[in-house]
């Protein structure tokens, strides 16, 4: 039997046979999109329908929708993909009831509170006027659209049946009312079915003017529209392209945006992972319970600072400037007076860039030690969109026997195994770029040995060399593939869904739009609001109605 | 029909307003069937379903007793299951027919739980970790169970889980996949989030139901979910078929909590509220409260089917109840068996497993219902991913059934060897020993026509 030492906190024992060794990155001669023109000869666009807000969605929206709340934490998938397609089991229904009630009931706890949202003072008796006006009022920002007749009296009917089951109680009445548009699928699931363009072609749609307002809010802000956005849509402006390209404009000109765009990496990362974060303390001593959210905290701070201040992704990869708090500085070794907001800083000369940031480095590692091939996938993976090919069949992960050698550099205990024939193929790929990051610890501590042994960083990226992590971090800033990587996030992220072959072209002018706009992925959103594929979608059969 | 039914929560309300809560109050008269035979409202005792899961499986070839038939003895790997052996049958040597496709731990787990070859999802071309996109094509047994038997009780399921699932990826990095994780699923790309905590689990199942009149509250809650579903279905008809699946799951999660909110439940005799027995850092005493908990469920009638997942498909949890540490092994369980195979470590570890299974039981066992216990009208299934964690082995399976299921298991337990056969006979067995009319159980190669021969009676 074959032993392939996948690294020590590598939680792989994969039999696939499925998959090639290919890269999905696309190198082909892309054409660009017909921008703002009609649809296509050849449809372009990925599938929709149902998209449940991801928990950060769900939060977001339901303060815009309320004002200032506690919202507690709730939803099933968190990733944007995963929810446009999952499903959700009763257990989480119960978590949006109990959701809806409680901030309802915060809402309207006090007489100040639910006279400052309401602006009016409810009647216990159905056709209420200021029911009727609150009802239609929240339904519009949490339903994202302007709700029918036949809603409204459903709502409004149900707070005078409430308020009379609660004895008369109208208040009570138009708060379970509220509770209850903030469990309906409508406000639950962003509903993207669109209108089909032809009777021709029932599957291919356009998508209405409220779901792409949607669409466009919950990728730069994350949330709702505002009503400035849905009043654009009453007034029939979105199905211009340049006024909606204006609303684009004004949503990336405002405070908020960044909470979408950084979003994306936080899915991409999976940088929620950071807030309940373990190690293990007799490993590495300075760990707690704080530093993760830290650590996420610093590189949301890095991300907004690259994305939306400099503005160029490449910076991203080879940035000096941190961010860090008290315990962060201690981390890092930076020496000054910090307290527990996060201060702009430059980095110490060992670090530059994502790839030597702690969180970056924490997540992607094991619990006690660092795991080099984990490392080096995801940036293989989740940065470069390369896949790694699957483990020989039969191949059952061993660790190497604890030799009467001496301790081992992750090196030595990996190059054992890449002289493997039948393991090298896939460690080739990941170990080398892992093993560029030795340097620090798996809580993302900087080190100079391992065990008492020297570290070598060094290493090359597609046949070039790199000395040490700061090399590696400025041979991505040039890496073709982390550019085609990102557009192809965003575009998923963008659309809930992976994109097929028919999309390249999008994927294509994606990529041109942020090389041409000297990396700002801002610029690259207007590029992906004007394409056909973002305003327009191909149904499955399985989709139709 | 029921005709004597009193609120769930009258019933509760008056157990609590006898006194302080504690375990052993006297028991409310007017919930009593005189004869202790029936519910308080008078219908018939229900039957129950239950999984106990744990990953990474035991030693094939090695676990089984020598003997088949009734009087196996309860030796070796099995010696936990010593207090229970007369409750608990043992199915060996049936090798389960998986592909070898994807990642065995999944093929293993959604191969005898829900009788299939996993579902990969389309999204996925090519990614490395096919776990994080594969799901089960269809739903797992429990779910199965459930559609028959939970008629109105308030909890249609309830998933629990003891150990930190092998992934909390689940749902992120884009990856949709769900078996690696979570193994109750009502469909494909759906699962059941399984309450960890035994004091939430406690809160879950009698916290809700408080002195004084919360009646009104209760209807309130239930209206505003009327008018949801009223959404629901003018938004139903616009859908495509994929999703119009996802929103009716939806709207049975609804139903579900409307029946909690307004549903007429009648508990049996031993029916009390329990103490909230917190929440042990011990896996041990956190899998026995869990058990002890699901007992009164069931006894209450709160619900008649439960998933337990000691452990998740593949875990690299660590077993400190036993000594078995991440830094005593150098590494995590399920690579250390990898790397050793069965050595003292090993079959500790997996003895352990079978123990606790034996707990769970024995704690269905410990309450008294009719002329026997809980545990008479219970088929419980306890089973894992893999029957080898060293290799992916999946000949000699290891299944065990516990439970009298009214009668239709047989008693004492016994051992049969499959000799190579389907194991997928065994969820048949235990669906039709609860009385869930099926006459086949999987899909593909894994369909079971034949329930394991001398197992039901």
């Amino acid at each position: 039997m074959l032993g392939c030492y996948q690294g020590a906190e590598f939680a792989g024992d994969g039999t696939g046979t499925t998959g090639t060794t290919s890269s999905i990155a696309s190198t082909g001669s892309d054409e660009g999109t017909d921008s703002g023109e009609e649809p296509s000869e050849t449809p372009a666009s990925g599938p929709t329908g149902l998209r449940l807000l991801t928990p950060s969605q769900y939060q977001n929206s339901v303060i815009d929708v309320l004002g200032t709340v506690a919202v507690p934490a709730v939803g099933q998938w968190r990733s944007s993909i995963a929810a446009a397609q999952g499903g959700v089991a009763a257990a989480t229904v119960e978590t949006y009831e109990e959701a809806a009630m409680t901030v309802s009931a915060e809402l309207f706890a006090s007489e100040e509170t639910r006279l400052a949202f309401a602006g009016c003072t409810p009647g216990a008796v159905a056709d209420d006027p200021c029911v009727t006006e609150v009802v239609a009022r929240v339904g519009r920002r949490a339903w994202r659209r302007s709700l029918a007749t036949d809603e409204i009296e459903r709502y409004t009917d149900l707070a005078a049946e409430v308020a009379g089951i609660l004895g008369g109680d109208a208040w009570g009445g138009l708060q379970y009312a509220v509770a209850g548009i903030l469990q309906s699928p409508n406000f639950l699931y962003r509903v993207e079915l669109g209108t089909p363009v032809s009777d021709d072609d029932p599957l291919y749609v356009r998508l209405d003017d409220a779901e792409l307002a949607s669409r466009l809010s919950y990728l730069i802000w994350n949330s709702t529209p505002d009503d400035a956005l849905l009043d654009a849509v009453e007034l029939g402006e979105l199905s211009d392209v340049d006024s909606l390209t204006a609303q684009v404009d004004r949503l990336i000109d405002s405070p908020r945006a960044g909470d979408g765009i950084v979003q994306l990496f936080v899915d991409m990362f999976d940088l929620d992972t950071l807030l309940s974060l373990q190690k293990d303390p007799l490993h590495l001593p300075t760990f707690t319970p704080t530093i993760g959210p830290a650590m996420r905290e610093e590189l949301v701070h890095v991300l907004k600072d690259t994305l939306l201040v400099q503005r160029d992704y490449r910076r991203l990869f080879d940035t000096q400037g941190g961010f860090v708090d008290a315990e962060l500085a201690a981390h890092y070794g930076i020496e000054g007076v910090f307290d527990a907001s996060f201060a702009p800083v430059t980095l110490p000369e060992t670090r530059g860039g994502l790839l030597t940031l702690a969180g970056f480095l924490a997540i992607n590692s094991g619990e006690a030690s660092t795991s080099p091939t984990k490392r080096g996938l995801t940036i293989r993976e989740v940065l470069m969109c390369q896949l790694s090919p699957p483990p020989p069949p039969d191949v059952v992960p061993e660790l190497p026997e604890p030799g009467d050698e001496g301790p081992k550099t992750k090196r030595e205990l990996l190059e054992a195994h890449v002289s493997d024939p039948a393991c090298a193929g896939c460690h080739a790929f990941s170990d080398p770029i892992g093993l560029g990051l030795e340097h620090y610890d798996a809580l993302g501590g900087y080190r100079e040995t391992d065990q008492g042994l020297q570290i070598d960083p060094s290493g090359e990226l597609n046949g070039q060399p790199f000395a040490d992590a700061i090399e590696l971090g400025s041979l991505f800033t040039e890496e073709p593939a982390v550019v085609d990587c990102v557009v192809r996030n965003l575009y998923r992220y963008a659309t809930g869904h992976i994109e097929q072959v028919e999309e390249q072209p999008t994927i294509g002018a994606l990529r041109e739009g942020l090389v041409g706009s000297g990396y700002d992925l801002t610029a690259v959103v207007e590029v992906l609001v004007r394409s056909e594929a973002f305003r327009f979608a191909r149904l499955s059969s399985e989709d139709s109605p | 029909m029921r005709s004597r039914s009193i609120k769930r929560r009258t019933m509760l309300r008056g157990i609590l307003g006898a006194g302080a809560v504690s375990v052993g109050l006297p028991l409310l008269e007017a919930m009593l069937d005189s004869h202790g035979e029936a519910l308080a409202d008078g219908s018939p005792l229900p039957l129950r379903f239950g999984v106990w899961f744990w990953g990474n499986g035991t030693h094939p070839g090695a676990w089984a007793p020598a003997t088949q038939g009734a009087g196996w003895e309860a030796a070796g790997l099995l010696a936990g299951l010593a207090p229970v052996k007369d409750n608990v049958s043992i199915i060996s040597g049936g090798t389960l027919p998986v592909k070898k496709a994807y990642n065995p731990h999944v093929e293993g787990s959604v191969g005898i739980l829900a009788g299939g070859n996993p579902l990969l999802h389309p999204s996925f071309n090519g990614q490395a970790n096919n776990w994080d996109f594969l799901t089960v094509p269809s739903p797992s047994v429990d779910q199965l169970a459930a559609a028959h038997l939970a008629e109105s009780t308030p909890f249609r399921t309830l998933a629990l889980g003891v150990t930190p699932v092998h992934t909390s990826n689940a749902g992120s990095n884009n990856a949709p996949g769900t078996a690696i994780s979570y193994i109750s699923h009502p469909a494909p790309y759906v699962f059941n989030p399984p309450i960890m905590n035994p004091s939430q689990l406690f809160a879950e199942l009698f916290g809700m139901f408080t002195p004084g009149e919360v009646e009104p509250e209760a209807l309130a809650r239930s209206k505003v979910l009327d008018a949801i579903r009223e959404d629901a279905a003018a938004l139903r008809g616009r859908l495509g078929k994929y999703d119009r699946t996802r929103l009716d799951l939806h709207l049975e999660g609804i139903h579900e909590l409307q029946n909690r909110l307004t549903s007429m439940v009648a508990g049996g005799e031993s029916c009390v509220t329990p103490l909230d027995p917190g929440n042990s850092d011990s896996a041990r005493l956190r899998a026995r409260a869990m058990a002890e908990l699901v007992a009164m469920a069931f006894a209450c009638d709160l619900s008649r089917v439960v998933s337990l997942e000691f452990s998740s498909p593949a875990s690299h949890v660590a077993y400190p109840d036993i000594g078995i540490t991440n830094e005593g092994l150098g590494t995590s369980f399920h690579e250390y068996e990898h790397a050793n195979g069965y050595d003292a470590d090993v079959i500790k570890t997996l003895s352990y497993f079978v123990e606790l299974y034996g707990e769970f039981v024995a704690a269905l066992r410990a309450i008294p219902e009719g002329d026997g216990t809980v545990l008479d009208r219970c088929c419980v299934l306890g089973t894992s991913d893999v029957s080898g964690g060293w290799d992916h082995a999946m000949n000699d399976f290891p299944l065990f059934v516990a439970g009298g299921a009214g009668g239709a298991l047989a008693t004492p337990g016994i051992h049969v060897a499959l000799a190579g056969g389907n194991p997928c006979r065994v969820p048949l067995s235990c669906l039709k020993a609860v009385g869930v009319p099926i006459d086949s159980f999987g899909s593909e190669q894994f369909v079971a026509n034949q329930p394991v021969p001398g197992l039901l009676l």
